[in-house]
């Protein structure tokens, strides 16, 4: 795997990771759940690549993290998004979106 | 995102239990969830590792990233409290501005003379010499009866083949060179040298080459190598000097080599030129010692080893030649401890000493002052400890910020010191120019920035400790009386400051007194000449112009009538070594009355040589018969004058007129013995220096031994100034021969004063010390009095409300210094008779636990500590009682 697709796909982790957590305050087990949900199967993420993203965006300062109490009272991770997390996100994902784009245009029939 | 409270700072034992946590806690989640789904526990296991992933690259990977994380952290925070601290530090010395100048200005004292005297320590004594492996190099010296004598001839070439400690040994007669054919005649200090001389301190030409075999073979034609410093002046560095000649004592030199930059050993030799021993020398010259023996050290041979090889082969000589070295051996000492004399080394740790003290009262001072302000903040502490400042906290607050204030007076304190630097090197006696450039570089600014950390440190742990107790036994919040237990507190405190400030005084001012005291009975010393309005040159007649002896004791008569005869001269006349000037010139006496004394009981003199107005120029008293005259000349019965001293030694019971006597050298004309009848007796001269008992000194008739090196001594009519006899002195000589220049161009007050330059330079800078010192302590007493008198305005006003008078309030108020000024000063007199000890050898003629200095001095220094008490103590009688009850 070259570096390049590697990026991308650190920065595919990345904003899936930000987006999770642009719904609020929740444990590493609750953002992997959340993911493997929205992409329904269609992607195959394992859970290792996404903690690491975890902490690499805590270190980032785009999430915070602090232990807590989870549901079934035991002690929990939590991550939150910062200001600077939210940014980042707004960014990565409309360079998302133009980026679906433009590789949809590509893939469209020749008129 | 900002803190209110740092977060706890997490070991790497934390983080990783924490990485454990989290990651078990998502498979045991992961696991619940699948049983609850109807999956079999052992298959939800499976299923959760492999939905996992690689759990162990994940472990490790954030591990490792939230140990750096976390370090990071630290290091920002770290980082931001100690930005913090210095900016609070600063804020606190912009709010009390007088306060930072009386601290900085203190510290700047005390710095500024640290620097400066480490400046001369380090070059002195810490510097490595400029050659390669300098702590390599080694002088070799004869020793006879507890001295150190040069080695002769034979000896240094017994010692060279017989030695098994070194590298390379060589020989030095330093010898001035007149140099013409380039601008006006110059005498240019250089030396002859042995083979290895370039060897030894392992410094090569940069240009041409050392000395090569032959030409250090006697009869040889002469060779040269240049200075860089000759070479740029007076050839303008040009290459091709090489090969060329030049003219030294009239005579042709070949040039081979030039020395790189730096390179002046002995003392700022100019030139060298080669040493060689003819089969003759090498025969005759055993018992004549005159050349300085350096040598380098053998790999992995020390000192101690080669001191025993040389002591060996001392002792084989002595049996071998029992005539001349009976009696002697030979001492191996480190090149630089024959550079810098142990006197010089002393007085520079005397000074480095003194300049300590200084440092410790200005400390004590500035301890005084942050803690009179301490007192203030206590309220300001006690709530920010209230507020959850650690102890550890507020004491880095504290210290932070005399660290600060110690950095402000170091850099002030670097730039007193530089200025004091240049300053010193107008005063920088001889012995000290001989190391080289004295400069604030690298090393001493580093020095000045330890010390100032230091200074920092220790005046600041006082009030720092003080301020952190006080906050954390909260008594602050509670009161803000000025006259509680901890105010009595921090007065005791200073109370013990300003005993410590006046030991500390005490003891430098009673080693300034010690070394003034001497210093005025060395300059009162009745030299035994009159140095007032006496000029005096040097002149050498290069043999290849005045090959006969007789040439120069006609040159000398004729230039000597010459410069009697002009207008504003009294009497000229010439000496072979004039007093002071440093060099000796000892002889043995072989026979007195024609009765021979044995080798070993041989007396020593000094020999001089002198024209027949020598004694009237130099206002050297006749005793008794009479001085030289125009026929005391060749082909005349010889006569000898001798000094008091040597009068006794030769004929202890009776009168020394009349009697004859022999040395052991011969002069000049006809080879006979220099000696003679002995006409007169002069008053002895203290020639070697004014704190050197006068030495026995037997003089002859130049003009029966005429030597070619003489000074000429000229006194000027009515006590006018002598250097303005220079010029036509010049002339004069011109005229007899325009090749000859004139040396050491000096009035005999110039060499008399440069002969006492050490003792006045350590005494002028110690009394410089002790003055700081003074004033430091004058300070320091005054300001506890202050701060005394206004803890107790409550109570003085209840006394005086009460009846007591005001006389009676004064007294009361300065009897709280009295204890502490009598207490410091004993404890200081106490460390100066201990420590002045060490001043023994700088003190000429007072002891160092002198009666009058030690009561004298702390007696001042008591009045004028008690002044500076009574004068804020004063405005204790202008309490008024009613206002002072009210106002608090």
């Amino acid at each position: 795997m070259g570096s390049e697709s590697m990026d991308l796909l650190q920065g595919t982790l990345d904003v899936l990771v930000l987006r999770a957590l642009a719904l609020g305050t929740m444990h590493g087990y609750a953002v992997t759940r959340w993911i493997r949900q929205r992409t329904d199967g269609a992607i195959e993420i394992e859970d290792a690549p996404l903690y690491k993203a975890l902490h690499r965006l805590e270190r980032d300062g785009a999430i915070t993290a602090e232990w807590g109490v989870s549901e079934n009272n035991r002690r929990a991770r939590y991550y939150r998004l910062t200001a600077r997390g939210r940014a980042r996100l707004k960014a990565k994902e409309s360079a998302w979106r133009r980026y679906a784009e433009a590789v949809s245009k590509v893939l469209e029939p020749a008129p | 995102m900002k803190r209110l409270f740092r977060l706890p700072w997490r070991s790497t034992r934390h983080i990783d239990a924490d990485v454990e946590d989290e990651l078990r806690f998502h498979l045991d989640a992961r696991v619940a969830d699948l049983v609850a789904e109807g999956v079999p526990p052992q298959a939800a296991r499976e299923r959760a590792s492999r939905e996992f992933g690689d759990a162990e690259d994940a472990r490790t990977y954030i591990r490792e990233l939230d140990r750096r994380a976390e370090h990071e952290r630290r290091r920002r925070e770290t980082m931001s409290e100690l930005w913090r601290d210095l900016t609070y530090g600063l804020r606190k010395m912009r709010a009390a501005p007088a306060f930072t100048a009386a601290a900085v200005a203190t510290i700047a004292l005390a710095i500024g003379a640290n620097t400066a005297v480490f400046s001369v320590v380090y070059a002195a004594l810490l510097r490595p010499l400029p050659y390669r492996n300098s702590d390599r190099i080694v002088a070799v010296l004869a020793e006879f009866r507890g001295e150190r004598w040069v080695a002769s001839p034979p000896d240094f070439v017994d010692w060279r083949a017989q030695s098994r400690s070194f590298a390379a040994m060589a020989a030095i007669n330093p010898y001035p060179h007149t140099l013409t054919g380039v601008g006006d005649p110059e005498v240019v200090p250089a030396a002859s040298v042995t083979a290895d001389f370039f060897d030894v301190f392992g410094v090569a030409p940069a240009l041409g080459r050392p000395f090569d075999p032959n030409e250090l073979t006697a009869g040889h034609e002469p060779t040269v190598v240049l200075s860089d410093a000759l070479w740029r002046q007076d050839f303008a560095a040009r290459r091709d000097i090489i090969g060329a000649s030049i003219q030294l004592d009239g005579k042709a030199a070949r040039v081979v080599g030039v020395m790189p930059p730096g390179f002046a050993y002995p003392r700022r030799a100019r030139l060298w030129t080669p040493l060689a021993f003819s089969a003759n020398d090498l025969a005759t010259q055993r018992g004549a010692h005159y050349l300085d023996v350096v040598a380098r050290l053998r790999p992995a041979v020390g000192a101690e080893l080669a001191a025993r090889d040389m002591e060996t082969i001392a002792a084989r000589l002595a049996d071998t030649y029992p005539r001349t070295n009976k009696g002697h051996s030979a001492v191996v000492l480190a090149l630089r401890d024959t550079i810098i004399g142990a006197t010089p080394r002393r007085a520079l740790l005397v000074l480095l000493g003194a300049v300590g003290l200084v440092t410790l009262i200005a400390c004590v001072n500035v301890a005084s002052l942050l803690l009179a302000r301490g007192t203030a903040r206590r309220h300001e502490l006690a709530i920010r400890a209230a507020l959850g400042a650690s102890p550890t906290g507020l004491l880095r607050t504290a210290l932070t910020e005399s660290v600060l204030l110690a950095f402000c007076g170091g850099a002030l304190g670097l730039a007193i010191g530089a200025l004091a630097v240049r300053a010193l090197a107008v005063l920088r006696p001889a012995a000290l120019t001989d190391v080289g450039p004295i400069s604030v570089d690298g090393i001493v600014i580093a020095f000045t920035f330890g010390a100032s950390v230091i200074t920092g440190v220790a005046f600041g742990m006082v009030p720092a400790v003080q301020a952190m107790r006080t906050a954390t036994m909260h008594a602050g919040l509670q009161s803000t009386t000025r006259s509680d237990t901890a105010g009595l507190r921090a007065g005791r405190v200073r109370a013990t400051l300003v005993a410590a400030e006046l030991a500390l005084s005490v003891l430098l001012l009673i080693g300034a007194g010690l070394l003034i005291k001497s210093f005025i009975r060395l300059q009162n010393v009745p030299s035994g000449f009159d140095a007032r309005g006496v000029l005096t040159f040097g002149i050498s007649l290069p043999d290849g112009r005045y090959p006969k002896p007789s040439d120069a004791a006609t040159f000398y008569q004729s230039l000597i009538t010459e410069l009697d005869s002009l207008p504003d001269v009294a009497v000229a006349g010439g000496i072979s070594i004039v007093p002071l000037d440093g060099a000796d010139f000892e002889i043995s006496v072989m026979s007195v009355d024609g009765r021979t004394i044995p080798d070993a009981d041989q007396p020593s003199p000094q020999i001089r040589l002198a024209t027949p107005d020598a004694f009237r120029a130099l206002g050297i008293r006749l005793v008794r018969g009479r001085g030289f005259s125009t026929s005391d000349r060749s082909g005349q019965p010889r006569v000898a004058i001798v000094n008091e001293r040597a009068a006794r030694l030769l004929w202890p019971t009776g009168d020394a007129l009349g009697h004859r006597l022999e040395i052991g050298t011969k002069f000049g004309l006809g080879g006979e013995r220099g000696g003679g009848e002995v006409v007169g007796i002069v008053a002895d001269v203290h020639d070697q220096g004014l704190g050197v008992p006068p030495e026995p000194t037997v003089y002859l008739s130049h003009a029966q031994f005429p030597v070619s090196d003489m000074s000429v001594v000229v006194r000027a009519r009515g006590g006018a100034d002598p250097l303005r006899l220079a010029p036509p002195a010049r002339a004069v000589v011109r005229r007899f021969d325009p090749q000859l220049p004139l040396a050491h161009v000096e009035s005999m007050s110039d060499i008399q004063s440069a002969s006492v330059a050490q003792p006045r330079f350590v005494t002028l800078l110690l009394a410089s010390f002790a003055f700081i010192a003074l004033v430091l302590a004058v300070v320091g007493v005054y300001g506890v009095m202050t701060y005394l008198v206004g803890q107790r305005t409550r109570e003085l006003g209840i006394r005086m409300a009460l009846g007591a008078s005001r006389r009676a309030v004064v007294l009361s108020t300065l009897g709280r210094v009295f204890k502490p000024i009598v207490l410091g000063l004993g404890a200081g007199i106490i460390a100066a008779l201990v420590l002045t000890r060490a001043m023994q050898r700088l003190l000429y003629d007072v002891k160092p636990s002198d009666p009058a200095t030690l009561v004298v001095v702390p007696m001042v220094l008591a009045v004028v500590a008690l002044a500076a008490a009574y004068v804020p103590a004063r405005r204790a009688r202008n309490v008024d009682p009613v206002i002072a009850l009210r106002s608090e």
